[in-house]
C-alpha cells in the first residue's frame, strides 16, 4: 500500500518535472532566434481570429444569464441597481477570462495536440530535425507566443460582449433604464478589474498552448495515441486554468 | 571499397535500450564515402532505431558514432548541428509537412536550415522535382493530393535538395507496387550518384537490396551478425542471411521468434 502510494507520488513528480522542463525550454525559445514570423502570423489568425465566434457567443450568453440570475436573486432585497455592477465585475474579473479560457482550451488546445501528435506519429517532427530545424522553435514557441498574445485580445472582446449581453437583458427584460445601466457599469468598473482579467487571459493562453504542445509532442502509438494526447491536453489545460484562476485571483484580490 | 577509404561513418559498440528492452547491443559498423550500405534484418531487430541513433534523433546509451573521425555525441551542440546538416533522410511514410505545398516541402531545409532566399530555394526545389520525375505543375499541390509513390518521390527530392553527404533511406519501397518500387529504387541510385552521397538504407525488400546496395549488413538481436559486398549475399553460408534472403519459414530465426 505504502509502496504503491510512493510509486504514484514519484511518478507524479517525475511527470510534473518533465512538463515544467518542457515549458521552460519552450518559453526560452520564444526569445531566442531564429523567429518564424509567418508561422506566428498564421497562428494569430488560427488561435485569435477564428476563436472569436465561440468566445463571443459564450460571453454573450454568460452576460445574459448573469443578469437574469442576479436579478432573480437580488430583486427580493430591492437591489436591482447593483445588477449592472455584478455583471461587469463578474464578467471582467472571472467569467470573461475563465469562459474564454475553457472554450479556447477545447478549440485550440485540442487542435494543437492533434496537429503535433499527428506530426509526431507520422515522423514529421523527426523530419524537421533532419532538416536542421528545431521543433521547439518552429512548432512550440510560435504557438505559445500566439496563444499568450491572442487570449487577452479575445478576453477584451468577451468582456465587451458579455457586458452588452447583460445590458440587453437588463434593458429589454428587466426594465432598466439604458443610460443608468451603462452609468452604473462604468462607475463600478476599475482598471484593476480589467487588468486582472487580462493577466489571467495571458496566463491561460500560455497554459493552453503548453498543454497542447506537450501532449502532442510526446504522443505515441498512432491514432489512439493522438486521441489520448488530445484528451489529456484539454483536461490538463482546463484544470490548470481553474487552478491558475484561483492563484491569480488570490494575488490580485486576496486579503 | 570500404577497406580502401577512410570511413565516413564509424559505429563502435553502439547500444540503445528502451526500459528493459535492449534494441541495440553493441553495433560495430564502418561505412565508406559514397558507399551504398543496405541494412537488412527481421522486424523489430532495431534497424530503424539504429539509423535514428546515427542521425541523433535518438541518443545512444553507450558506444560512439564517428562522422569523419569526429564523435557525434561528444561534440558541442553547434558542432553536432554542423555535422547533422550534412545528413538527410527519406522517411518510411515520406513525412511530408501537410500544411506546406510540395515545393515548400522540398525547399524547407534550404529556406530554414541553409537560410536560402525563397525564390532561389523554389528554383532548386523545381529542379529536384524534375530530377525525381515530377511535373512542375505539382509544385503548388499539397501532400494530401499525391499518391504514395509521388509522396516518396517528393520525400526523395527533399532528401537530396541540400546536396547532403549522407542520405538515410528508411524502408523506401514499403507500401508501393513492384513497378513503383523499381522506379523509386532507380531514382535512389541515380540521385545518390548525382549528389555523390553515402547512402544507408534499411529495407525488407530484397529486390531493393539488389538494386541499391554495394554492401549489405544484417542485423539480428541488436548486433551486426554479417556484412559483406552485395555479391557475397547469395553465396554466404551464414544461415541467418540465407533464411532472410530466401524468405524461408524454417531456420535459426524461426525458432527465436516469440
Amino acid at each position: 500500500m505504502l509502496q504503491s502510494i510512493g510509486r504514484a507520488l514519484l511518478s507524479f513528480f517525475q511527470k510534473a518535472g518533465h512538463f515544467s522542463l518542457f515549458a521552460l525550454t519552450a518559453i526560452s525559445h520564444i526569445v531566442r532566434p531564429p523567429f518564424y514570423a509567418p508561422t506566428v502570423g498564421r497562428l494569430f489568425l488560427d488561435i485569435g481570429f477564428y476563436s472569436l465566434p465561440v468566445v463571443g457567443l459564450t460571453a454573450a450568453f454568460s452576460g445574459m444569464v448573469l443578469a437574469l440570475q442576479s436579478y432573480s436573486g437580488f430583486s427580493s432585497f430591492n437591489s436591482e441597481s447593483t445588477i449592472a455592477a455584478i455583471v461587469v465585475l463578474s464578467i471582467t474579473r472571472e467569467l470573461g477570462p475563465v469562459m474564454a479560457g475553457l472554450m479556447v482550451a477545447g478549440r485550440v488546445g485540442a487542435a494543437i495536440a492533434a496537429e503535433l501528435g499527428t506530426m509526431r506519429v507520422t515522423e514529421q517532427i523527426d523530419a524537421l530535425q533532419m532538416l536542421s530545424t528545431h521543433p521547439m522553435k518552429y512548432l512550440v514557441a510560435p504557438r505559445l507566443l500566439a496563444a499568450t498574445l491572442m487570449m487577452p485580445l479575445l478576453v477584451i472582446v468577451a468582456d465587451i460582449i458579455g457586458v452588452m449581453g447583460g445590458f440587453v437583458i437588463g434593458v429589454s427584460q428587466l426594465g432598466f433604464n439604458a443610460g443608468s445601466y451603462l452609468k452604473s457599469t462604468f462607475e463600478t468598473l476599475e482598471f484593476m478589474d480589467v487588468f486582472s482579467g487580462l493577466v489571467k487571459a495571458a496566463t491561460f493562453g500560455l497554459l493552453i498552448a503548453i498543454c497542447g504542445c506537450y501532449h502532442g509532442y510526446y504522443s505515441r502509438g498512432g491514432a489512439q495515441g493522438v486521441g489520448a494526447a488530445t484528451t489529456y491536453a484539454v483536461v490538463a489545460a482546463s484544470i490548470l486554468i481553474l487552478v491558475a484562476n484561483f492563484v491569480i485571483t488570490a494575488l490580485f484580490f486576496g486579503v | 571499397m570500404a577497406s580502401q577509404m577512410p570511413p565516413r561513418l564509424t559505429l563502435r559498440g553502439l547500444t540503445k535500450a528502451f526500459g528493459k528492452n535492449v534494441v541495440l547491443s553493441g553495433i560495430d559498423l564502418d561505412v565508406a564515402p559514397r558507399e551504398s550500405l543496405v541494412i537488412i534484418g527481421g522486424s523489430g531487430t532495431g534497424k530503424s532505431v539504429l539509423i535514428k541513433t546515427i542521425c541523433a534523433l535518438l541518443h545512444p546509451d553507450g558506444g560512439s558514432v564517428l562522422v569523419d573521425d569526429q564523435d557525434l555525441f561528444r561534440l558541442s551542440r553547434g558542432d553536432q548541428q554542423d555535422i547533422l546538416r550534412r545528413f538527410s533522410m527519406l522517411f518510411q511514410g515520406a513525412a511530408l509537412f501537410d500544411s506546406l505545398t510540395i515545393w515548400e516541402n522540398v525547399a524547407f531545409g534550404l529556406i530554414y536550415g541553409q537560410k536560402m532566399d525563397r525564390k532561389a530555394a523554389r528554383r532548386v526545389a523545381l529542379e529536384k522535382l524534375q530530377d525525381v520525375g515530377l511535373p512542375e505543375r505539382l509544385a503548388e499541390a499539397y501532400p494530401a493530393e499525391l499518391s504514395g509513390g509521388m509522396k516518396k518521390r517528393v520525400g526523395l527530392a527533399r532528401a537530396i535538395a541540400g546536396n547532403p553527404d549522407v542520405i538515410f533511406f528508411d524502408e523506401p519501397t514499403t507500401g508501393l507496387d513492384p513497378i513503383m518500387s523499381n522506379v523509386i529504387n532507380d531514382l535512389i541510385v541515380s540521385c545518390v550518384q548525382k549528389v555523390g552521397a553515402t547512402a544507408i538504407t534499411i529495407t525488407h525488400d530484397m529486390t531493393s537490396v539488389r538494386h541499391i546496395a554495394s554492401r549489405v549488413a544484417m542485423l539480428h538481436q541488436g548486433k551486426v551478425i554479417w556484412q559483406d559486398d552485395i555479391a557475397a549475399m547469395d553465396t554466404t553460408d551464414n544461415p541467418y542471411v540465407q533464411q532472410f534472403v530466401h524468405g524461408l519459414t524454417t531456420g535459426p530465426m524461426t525458432s527465436e521468434k516469440p
